[in-house]
């Protein structure tokens, strides 16, 4: 059985087939363990069909941590003559809350309003529901913040191959930004009741 | 630059919905005026700020209290850079306006990459958009499955504890009392009239279980040589006749009783 798969035509074959039919990405361990491959073979016959594949409607994009087919961009106004495009429109806000949990997660609704300095329900709850985000279990702290994610689909929607392929950003992540506002004391009676978001011991969540 | 009046309504129900939260108010403003936001008094902006807050109120806009927070730590510094120094001796440890501006610059700087993160993102969502992937199966029951983390054995537990919350149901169960010896009289009777009778007749309308009992009727009926039958072919309509001799019927039928 392995034998045969070595033969790359084959092994080529059958990797197309699963992409083809896959609706989520396959990492190169996946592939090799569905084809019964070894990895190495694996990395080359996706060579081949990215090459294969380069004057074609359809192409392999390496996305979300693994590979799979999408319709060339040449092509994309025939796609759209019979898919509706997909909602894009995310608004800044959404964009920002996005970009502070990609970086920072897992990250709970107050680290996410301490750095924007505004509520986050609403655009938490687009983010859910459009799945760029999901729950990711709860802040053992006060209160037990639910914590947020980003999924698979936030990945292959920014067109990612994973988080790390993000710029990097010069914020220290485990700074806890300080969030005691900034205001003489004179006036701290105002803001007692917020407290601060950040806990002092930033213990990773089990989950 | 003269606050209130300057600004207009329109303009400003424009930029309630372009500014989100006060702190993408102090970054737009100092933006606007490019400003470098590392090392930009925050002073400098804060007439604006105002301006934008009395609009605010103008208009009647409810105004959360992130702004208003906002806006004191900007008064704040403002006068302290507008008034002299307190002299060491009356300093009652309350920060200097450098830390307090710090720390705000701190917030800020912090907010602008996120923004400018997200920008990125947006770019990113416009590349890829050109890609279309084929749609996953959409499946709803495995989606809200997984987003609720729901198996069997919680699904099972959740229905015994609603089983065992549950009131139990009053209800009475009437047994129906078709009895096998009417039957056989019925049929008798019936047959008896009529010369003869046919077995979906008999049945017309009648339920299961008396449907049952009737043809157990038949049958005893038959056995014990009350009445004939004939029928033309296998699962079609039976026909009853008096039976041969009808004289020792009612010995049969005494035995039965």
């Amino acid at each position: 059985m392995q034998a045969e798969l070595i033969d790359t035509g084959a092994l080529q074959r059958s990797i197309e087939a699963i992409l083809f039919v896959a609706s989520e990405a396959l990492s190169i361990k996946a592939l090799a363990k569905l084809t019964g491959a070894e990895e190495s073979d694996v990395t080359v016959a996706l060579q081949k069909i990215d090459e294969d594949f380069s004057e074609r409607g359809i192409v392999l994009r390496e996305i979300a941590g693994g590979y799979r087919f999408a319709s060339a961009p040449a092509v994309r106004d025939a796609v759209e003559a019979y898919l509706l495009p997909p909602k894009t429109n995310l608004s800044p806000a959404a964009l920002e809350t996005l970009a502070i949990v990609a970086y920072m997660q897992p990250s709970t609704k107050g680290d996410i309003e301490g750095i924007r300095g505004v509520s986050a329900d609403s655009v938490i709850a687009t983010l859910l529901d459009r799945r760029f985000l999901i729950e990711a279990g709860r802040k053992e702290v006060a209160g037990r913040p639910i914590l947020y994610k980003t999924t698979p689909e936030f990945l292959e929607s920014f067109g990612l191959r994973s988080l790390e392929e993000l710029p990097p950003i010069d914020i220290d992540a485990g700074v806890p930004i300080e969030l005691a506002l900034p205001i003489p004391t004179q006036l701290t009676d105002v803001a007692t009741d917020d407290t601060p978001i950040h806990d002092e011991s930033e213990t990773p969540s089990t989950s | 630059m003269n606050p209130a009046p300057a600004v207009d309504e329109r303009a400003c129900r424009v930029s309630f919905d372009i500014f989100d939260g006060p702190l993408d108010l102090l970054l737009s403003l100092v933006k606007e005026q490019q400003l470098d936001i590392a090392t930009v008094p925050l002073a400098a902006v804060a007439d604006q700020y105002f301006a934008y807050i009395s609009a605010m109120v103008e208009l009647d806009v409810e105004i959360a209290a992130d702004y208003l927070v906002i806006a004191a730590t900007l008064v704040f510094l403002k006068s302290k850079a507008l008034l002299p120094p307190i002299p060491l001796e009356f300093e009652n440890g309350e920060e200097s306006a450098e830390v307090v501006e710090a720390r705000l610059r701190e917030r800020l700087i912090a907010y602008s990459k996120y923004r400018d993160a997200g920008d990125d993102l947006k770019s990113r969502a416009l590349e890829a958009a050109a890609f279309y992937l084929r749609p996953e199966g959409g499946d709803p029951v495995a989606e809200v499955m997984q987003r609720y983390r729901i198996d069997a054995s919680k699904l099972a537990s959740a229905l015994a504890s609603a089983l065992r919350s549950a009131r139990p149901e009053k209800r009475t169960i009437v047994r129906e009392r078709v009895s096998l010896i009417e039957q056989m009289e019925f049929v008798v009777r019936m047959v008896r009239l009529q010369g003869r009778a046919s077995f979906f007749a008999l049945v017309a309308n009648l339920d299961r279980v008396a449907i049952i009992v009737t043809f157990l009727a038949v049958l005893e009926l038959i056995r014990r040589g009350r009445i004939a039958f004939a029928q033309s072919e296998a699962f079609e309509d039976i026909e009853f006749l008096p039976a041969q001799p009808p004289a020792h019927s009612e010995t049969a039928m005494s035995h039965a009783s």
